[in-house]
C-alpha cells in the first residue's frame, strides 16, 4: 500500500473511532447537562422572583417544587415567566446585552405596571473576575430589588458611584469600583429591559 | 532502558519544570490562576489530559505515519480535552462555568503537544504515561504557588475561605492577568537560581 494511502486511511479511521467515542459519552452526559443547566435557570428564576426565604441558596428538589407550583411560563415573541404575588402579577425575562469581555445574560423581574425593578440576576456573563464580575455578588444584585424605575429613557436605572441615597424611588444604584464600563454595561442592559423588551412581554402576557 | 521511572517523574517536575524551565503552558498559567479552585481543576484536567494523551499516542506510535503525525497527535489531545469538557459540565457545573473556554483551550497547551513530541513519540506507553502524569504536576506546582499569591493578596482568601484580617485591603492588580507574569517571572528567577550555578 502505498504509504499516501496509508496516511489516509490512518486518519480516518482513527478519526472515526474517536468520534464516535464522544459521540457515545456525549450521549452519555447530555441529559445530565441539561439537568443542571434547567436546574440553575430555575434557580435564578427562584432568586429574582424572591420565592425562596432561607438563607442559603435552595436545595435541588426545592427549585424544582418551587418552579412548578409558582411560576408561569408563557411562551411568545419573548418567553415570560410570571408569578402572581398578593394579587399582583410580577414578570420575568431573559436579556442581553454588551457587556466588557462579551455579552451579559440577565434575567429581569419587573412589576405588573412597570413602575418597579423587582429583582435581577445574571445567567451568564464573561466580566473580569473580581471586579465586573462582583455583579454576581448578593450586595450588588440586592440593590435593584423595588427600585423605581425613572422616565428617562437613557438611565431607566442610573448605576452610578458615591450617588446612591440608599433609597428605593431614587431609581439609582451603586455602581462597582473598579468596574465602570462593567457597571454602564448594566445601565445599558436594563434600559433595553425596559425601554424595548418590557412592551413585548406585556403583549405576551396578556 | 537507561531512564528509569523516578528519574523521569522527578526530572519533569523539578530539573525539567515545564513551566519554570521549558516556559510553556504560559498562557493558561496567566488566565487561570486568580482563585485555588479554579486552578486546582484546571490542573488535575491537564494532568489527566497529558497522561492519557501520552498514553494512547505512545501506543499507537508504530502506527502513526510520520507525515501526519501532528494532526492525529491534535486529535487524540482534542477528544481528551472534550472528553474533560463533558464531564466537568455534567457533575461540577459551577465550575466549568468559572472556567469557561479555557477547558478548551486545554488542547492549544503546548506541554501536551511537547510531551508528545519530545517523549511519547519514542517511549512506551507505561513511561510515556508516567511523564505525562509528572509534566503535569511539574505545570499544577507552579501554577498552585501563583494562584496561592495571587488569591491570597487579590481577595484576601485561600480556596474561597478568608484568611487575611478584615481590614485587609484587596490588591486589584492581582487580580488582573498583568499581576501573573511579576509572579511567574519571580518564581522562574528564584527556581532556576541553583540550577543555572549548579551549571
Amino acid at each position: 500500500m502505498s504509504e499516501k494511502l496509508y496516511s489516509v486511511l490512518f486518519t480516518f479511521i482513527l478519526t472515526t473511532v474517536f468520534v464516535l467515542c464522544l459521540a457515545g459519552i456525549n450521549a452519555l452526559a447530555s441529559g445530565t447537562i441539561e439537568r443542571n443547566e434547567r436546574l440553575e435557570f430555575q434557580r435564578s428564576l427562584i432568586y429574582v422572583f424572591q420565592l425562596w426565604e432561607g438563607a442559603d441558596s435552595p436545595p435541588d428538589e426545592e427549585v424544582q417544587k418551587l418552579y412548578s407550583s409558582r411560576i408561569k411560563e408563557v411562551e411568545g415573541a419573548q418567553t415570560v415567566y410570571v408569578v402572581e404575588k398578593d394579587g399582583t402579577r410580577e414578570f420575568a425575562f431573559a436579556v442581553q446585552s454588551a457587556g466588557l469581555w462579551g455579552t451579559i445574560t440577565a434575567l429581569v423581574a419587573v412589576d405588573e405596571s412597570g413602575s418597579r425593578i423587582t429583582g435581577i440576576d445574571f445567567v451568564s456573563h464573561s466580566e473580569t473576575p473580581g471586579l465586573g464580575g462582583r455583579i454576581d455578588e448578593e450586595s450588588f444584585k440586592e440593590q435593584f430589588r423595588g427600585e423605581l424605575i425613572s422616565s428617562d429613557p437613557s438611565a431607566r436605572v442610573a448605576v452610578v458611584s458615591g450617588q446612591d441615597t440608599g433609597s428605593r424611588d431614587d431609581s439609582k444604584v451603586d455602581a462597582i469600583t473598579g468596574a465602570t464600563r462593567t457597571s454602564e454595561s448594566i445601565q445599558v442592559l436594563l434600559n433595553k429591559a425596559v425601554n424595548t423588551v418590557f412592551p413585548v412581554v406585556l403583549e405576551v402576557a396578556d | 532502558m537507561a531512564e528509569s521511572k523516578k528519574t523521569i517523574f522527578l526530572a519533569n517536575i523539578w530539573k525539567n519544570n515545564p513551566v519554570i524551565v521549558q516556559i510553556l503552558g504560559i498562557c493558561s498559567a496567566l488566565a487561570v490562576t486568580n482563585n485555588l479552585t479554579n486552578t486546582l481543576i484546571m490542573s488535575i484536567g491537564l494532568i489527566f489530559t497529558t497522561a492519557f494523551s501520552s498514553l494512547t499516542i505512545s501506543a499507537l506510535r508504530r502506527y502513526i505515519p510520520k507525515n501526519v503525525r501532528m494532526m492525529v497527535q491534535v486529535l487524540i489531545i482534542a477528544t481528551y480535552v472534550i472528553i474533560l469538557d463533558i464531564v466537568l459540565k455534567a457533575y461540577l457545573p459551577s465550575i466549568s462555568k468559572a472556567l469557561g473556554p479555557y477547558v478548551g483551550l486545554i488542547i492549544t497547551n503546548c506541554i501536551i503537544m511537547g510531551r508528545a513530541e519530545a517523549f511519547a513519540q519514542s517511549h512506551g506507553p507505561v513511561l510515556s504515561f508516567i511523564d505525562g502524569i509528572s509534566a503535569g504536576i511539574g505545570y499544577s506546582l507552579i501554577l498552585l504557588a501563583v494562584a496561592f499569591i495571587r488569591e491570597l493578596l487579590g481577595f484576601g482568601t485561600l480556596f474561597g475561605l478568608r484568611v487575611m484580617p478584615e481590614g485587609f485591603t484587596p490588591w486589584v492588580i492581582m487580580i488582573m492577568a498583568p499581576s501573573a507574569f511579576f509572579i511567574l517571572g519571580a518564581i522562574i528567577w528564584i527556581a532556576r537560581t541553583p540550577i543555572v550555578k549548579k551549571k
